[in-house]
């Protein structure tokens, strides 16, 4: 063999022999394996899918509530009763619940409520910022609510920002036939009314202030 | 459009590319199969800019040189197989694979995409994505390499 065979630096021409070779299937074996791992892939994404929705009500399901918060956060007792007819707010406690958190839990309740007429609380939009002698603006307070007592009384749980003087209240009742049944003169009455600023709905009771500092709870709270 | 229709119009070459760079017949099957799933999977990403053999034989590229950083080797020291069909001279030939399979593999894969398969040297720079003239050169050291090996062989 000698150089000729290899050509100068054109083209070594036996080379083109070599493209001459049996090829194997590999297309269709190519395709079906891509056909496969593409449903293996659906499956897993799908299986993923009906996997979250499933436990992620259970995981958010699991985040304490602020009555878990409360419950073995250090604080003080404080029975402090507030009232203006017809509604009536106690105050049980205030808990440290972190360090920059603390709570108020209070007990709602309203004379005169008729059969399947429940009590709510609320905190009015207005009375977001809630009282501070100084200090730069705070977070909006958190409230949890829990109807009691066929929904005549209501516990509440309130998580705030220290420093924070003073929480108003409100307390609005729902379900009452003084709401009125569809075209009655109660029912028009309660239109014009308009929607609770606080709720949005139902009828408005009472606002209470709920003044920290007038109600010797202690100072770790509203100082 | 039947798009098993169009793979398998260039399955031999693809399937050629790779027994002589890797100068094995079964990985070669392997990573021809490799290459035509990936053509499967990116498929929907082909604009056209190139034919289809330059973009079918881009993505060979790319199994080859996964292929290759997996292995860390830079030339095959697979044991030859003879060629499933009659060669011309089976001596010659299997002279021939000898010789390309102990080449480096930039020089192998150059000569199999133009020596080979007939890919012009602007069709394979665009395959291995360099510029033509890098392409050329690396061509022309190739033919150089297989010639004074082939020559020193005989």
């Amino acid at each position: 063999m000698s150089a000729k065979d290899v050509g100068d630096d054109e083209r070594p021409l036996r080379l083109a022999q070599l493209a001459e070779i049996d090829s194997p299937e590999v297309v269709s074996d190519a395709l079906r394996r891509f056909r496969r791992r593409t449903a293996a892939w659906g499956l897993w994404v799908g299986g993923a899918v009906v996997v979250a929705l499933v436990l992620l009500p259970r995981i958010v399901g699991s985040t304490p509530t602020l009555p878990d918060r409360f419950r073995g956060a250090p604080g003080d007792s404080v029975g402090a009763i507030l009232e203006r007819h017809p509604v009536r707010v106690v105050v049980l406690d205030v808990r440290r619940l972190d360090r920059g958190t603390v709570g108020l839990h209070v007990v709602a309740t309203a004379d005169g409520l008729e059969e399947g007429e429940e009590l709510l609380i609320s905190m009015p939009p207005s009375g977001i910022q809630a009282d501070r002698p100084a200090g730069p603006p705070i977070e909006p307070p958190l409230l949890y609510a829990e109807p009691t007592r066929q929904g005549h009384a209501v516990e509440a749980w309130v998580a705030f920002q220290p420093g924070t003087r003073v929480l108003n209240l409100e307390l609005t009742s729902v379900g009452s036939a003084r709401q009125g049944a569809a075209g009655t003169p109660q029912e028009d009455a309660f239109r014009r009314r308009g929607a609770h600023p606080g709720t949005g709905q139902g009828t408005p009771l009472e606002s209470i202030r709920v003044d920290m500092e007038a109600l010797n709870v202690p100072a770790w709270v509203w100082r | 459009m039947d798009i098993e229709a169009i793979f398998r119009s260039h399955q031999k070459e693809i399937f050629v590319y790779f027994v002589h760079t890797v100068g094995d017949r079964h990985l070669g099957e392997d990573l021809a199969q490799e290459t035509f799933m990936r053509a499967c999977g990116s498929a929907l990403l082909y604009r056209g800019e190139a034919s289809v053999r330059t973009w079918l034989f881009s993505i060979a590229r790319r199994v080859l040189a996964d292929h290759f950083r997996r292995q860390s080797v830079e030339v095959c020291s697979a044991v030859p197989e003879v060629a499933a069909c009659p060669p011309r001279d089976p001596v010659v030939r299997l002279a021939i694979e000898d010789v390309l399979r102990a080449l480096p593999v930039g020089a192998r894969e150059a000569l199999t995409l133009c020596d080979v398969l007939g890919f012009t040297p602007t069709e394979a720079a665009n395959a291995v994505r360099v510029s033509p003239n890098a392409f050329r050169v690396r061509l022309h050291r190739a033919r150089r390499l297989f010639r004074e090996a082939y020559l020193n062989e005989r």
